[in-house]
């Protein structure tokens, strides 16, 4: 077993392990679970940082986020912080076990990118800018898409009048308020990531010709149109809040999914 | 154990409250009372426990010495000015083993009228820093109740004893903040003067709304009902004119509906433009009114969640047996504690007697270092270091199996035996009496 696959099975056993670790302290009076949830996010998160750190003292910034593998432990270290920081912030105590799963998810889906060759992009300055504005905002707008799951599970469970887990899930207004700040911070970054990636490529000959047979640009395009008019509604439209907020975040998140699926798997072009 | 420890009192299930309040102490009463026992007997450790469902004295003293049961009952009395004939039938009694139970279940609320809440460990800790101040807290009742207060936490942390919560009013507060995180701009409305909507609004005040407001189908009692909240409670209260009250709803974010009106007071058509009116802010309706005020269809607008009564004392429900099914846990980490307590009991009286049986190998070991060096003549330090040191090791190895049989006796609870039996064999009594003194 080389140390890629083992640290992609121990982050993301880790992470299921928190993940299911706070579901267990939601359900009863398990009263190791908040330990067990800690030390497995923090021992999950140490590795992946160990992981990029040492990939980066060897390789350099620029190589390390060149391969997809790690640019997407990076993404998974990124959520299982929020994740963390969430677990540690009482009013949003249960966002973070949904968190930590979306970190398992995604440090387990390094496993399809594990013997993927680097790119051809190398030591470009705006590839790193694309490539990490895209994994930062993908941690906003997953982070963003998991609190509007939890606000319709929330709300579904409060208007159903399922009430045996009162207070031990987050408010919906904290849902709200932490799904509504996501999706506006992640955006400005999101925009910048597509920006970078155009200057990057603009100057190529055949660009005017392939870029509409990309479905990644394709999908992104579609992200930003959904993200920008969410945006705009969640800052000037009353209407859209609640439910509504919540379920366009999901939307959102649906939506950045198709994006890494497409990028890895559909978008010769874009690799 | 070298005290004995003795608990005497009655709770709601053994005595009425006509004869709770005869025999019930104050705090300022409970620590003149603590005090008076303390003179009377100046050798006992004792802890009030006072609260409006029981009354407890727990004593600790020496064993075979007073206060028995019978002068407990009779200072409860003669304090009191009540005879004891009106009361004693209702007192329980508890000693040794059992007593230490009995505050356990105490603490971890099992033997409250509610079971598992949390107010009697407060009301615990607060009668033993009473007796604390009033100095009748001596080593057994101090390692007694620190105990106790900390198997009264592993129940709580451990098991769901205290889970979920047990009244209307606190479950709709639960509510309450399940949907909003804050309330500091928030604002109740209560519609109508019912009795159980006044007491969930008494819950809902704790969480600090920005405003309250209070309407009724007759305005003049509105008014004289804000101005009762105001007082009681030391808010702001407006009245609201029960005209206008559908047209608050664009601004309110808890409602408490409990008039006596026989048809709703809020249809589906009166608030289908209220929504939009407050920017789709969510709305906690709580509707404990029986004919309900709201009608259902109310709660098919997003954002709003309606409660009525059944819906709140299902919850209440819930976790009544959430309780009950923690109880055989609760009752586990009991056993344990109660029987780690009593070892440990036991191994603290040991100490005087093993060190009185050291002290006397050692006596006659040192006697006859005594008697033998004239007869050895002119011999070095060095040699005379030698022979004691000797001597130290040949009483400590002689020693060291019948400490450790006694040590792992008073583990299994069957120290007594070897006790007395060492005592009467080496006549250790006189020497644990020196020790003491």
């Amino acid at each position: 077993m080389n140390h890629e696959l083992l640290v992609t099975v121990v982050c993301g056993v880790s992470y299921l392990v928190a993940g299911f670790a706070v579901y267990l302290h939601i359900r009863g009076q398990v009263w190791w679970a908040n330990p067990v949830s800690r030390v497995a996010a923090a021992a999950a998160i140490g590795l992946n940082l160990a992981y990029l750190g040492r990939a980066i003292a060897l390789e350099g910034l620029v190589s390390t986020f060149e391969h997809s593998f790690d640019a997407i432990v990076l993404l998974s270290t990124l959520i299982g912080l929020v994740a963390l920081g969430t677990h540690l912030a009482p009013r949003l105590r249960g966002l973070d076990g949904l968190l930590f799963l979306a970190a398992g998810v995604v440090a387990f889906s390094a496993i399809f990118v594990l013997r993927q060759p680097s790119g051809v992009m190398s030591a470009r300055p705006w590839f790193i800018s694309h490539s990490l504005a895209f994994a930062v905002s993908g941690v906003f707008f997953i982070a963003g898409g998991v609190a509007g799951i939890a606000y319709l599970l929330v709300n579904w469970m409060l208007r159903r009048k399922r009430l045996a887990l009162v207070r031990k899930v987050p408010p919906l207004e904290s849902l709200e308020r932490f799904g509504r700040w996501m999706p506006i911070i992640g955006f400005p970054v999101f925009t910048y990531g597509i920006l970078t990636g155009l200057c990057g490529v603009a100057h190529r000959p055949d660009f005017a010709t392939v870029w509409y047979r990309d479905p990644t640009f394709l999908f992104a395009i579609a992200a930003w149109l959904i993200y920008a008019y969410m945006t705009a509604s969640l800052m000037y439209r009353p209407r859209i809040r609640g439910r509504r907020a919540a379920t366009l975040a999901t939307y959102g998140l649906g939506l950045v999914i198709v994006i890494f699926l497409a990028r890895e798997f559909l978008s010769p072009l874009h690799q | 154990m070298n005290t004995r420890t003795l608990v005497i009192g009655c709770n709601h299930r053994s005595a009425s409250v006509e004869v709770r309040e005869r025999i019930s102490f104050n705090d300022e009463v409970a620590a003149r009372a603590l005090r008076e026992l303390r003179t009377r007997y100046p050798a006992c450790e004792a802890v009030l426990l006072s609260t409006c469902n029981r009354m407890e004295l727990y004593l600790a003293s020496p064993p075979g010495g007073p206060p028995g049961v019978t002068e407990a009952i009779n200072f409860i009395a003669e304090f009191h000015g009540v005879p004891a004939a009106e009361f004693v039938e209702c007192l329980y009694h508890y000693e040794g083993a059992a007593a230490v139970r009995h505050l356990f279940h105490v603490v971890c609320s099992l033997d409250s009228m509610v079971l598992g809440e949390s107010q009697i460990l407060a009301q615990t800790k607060r009668g033993f820093e009473l007796a604390r101040s009033a100095g009748t807290v001596g080593g057994t009742l101090d390692g007694l109740f620190q105990r106790a207060f900390s198997v009264a936490k592993e129940a709580h942390t451990k098991t769901a004893i205290a889970a979920g919560r047990v009244s209307v009013g606190s479950t709709a507060v639960d509510l309450a903040h399940q949907i909003f995180s804050h309330f500091d701009d928030k604002i109740i409305m209560m519609v109508g003067a019912g009795k159980m909507g006044e007491l969930t609004l008494t819950h809902l005040l704790d969480t600090g709304p920005k405003r309250l407001w209070v309407t009724n189908r007759t305005d003049a009692r509105a008014v004289a009902l804000a101005e009762k909240i105001a007082q009681q409670h030391l808010v702001a209260v407006e009245a609201v004119p029960f005209a206008q009250w559908i047209d608050h709803l664009a601004e309110v974010d808890i409602v408490i509906a409990s008039t006596s009106a026989s048809e709703p007071i809020l249809t589906a058509r009166q608030f289908a433009p209220i929504p939009a009116r407050r920017g789709y802010r969510p709305l906690l309706l709580i509707d404990i009114a029986v004919p309900r005020n709201i009608e259902p269809a109310v709660a098919e607008a997003d954002g709003v969640f309606l409660y009525n009564i059944d819906d709140l004392q299902a919850v209440v429900e819930m976790s009544l047996a959430h309780r009950r099914e923690a109880v055989g846990h609760c009752h586990q980490i009991i056993e344990a504690h109660v029987v780690e307590y009593l070892e440990r009991c036991s191994r603290q009286d040991l100490g005087p007697l093993i060190a009185a049986l050291q002290n006397h190998f050692r006596g006659v070991a040192d006697s006859e270092l005594q008697r033998i060096l004239p007869k050895l003549g002119d011999i070095s330090e060095n040699d005379r270091a030698l022979l004691e040191q000797m001597l130290h090791r040949i009483t400590q190895k002689l020693l060291h199996d019948p400490i450790s049989h006694l040590n792992q006796a008073a583990a299994n609870g069957g120290a007594h035996f070897y006790a007395d039996a060492l005592r009467a064999m080496f006549n250790l009594t006189s020497e644990e009496e020196k020790e003491k003194e």
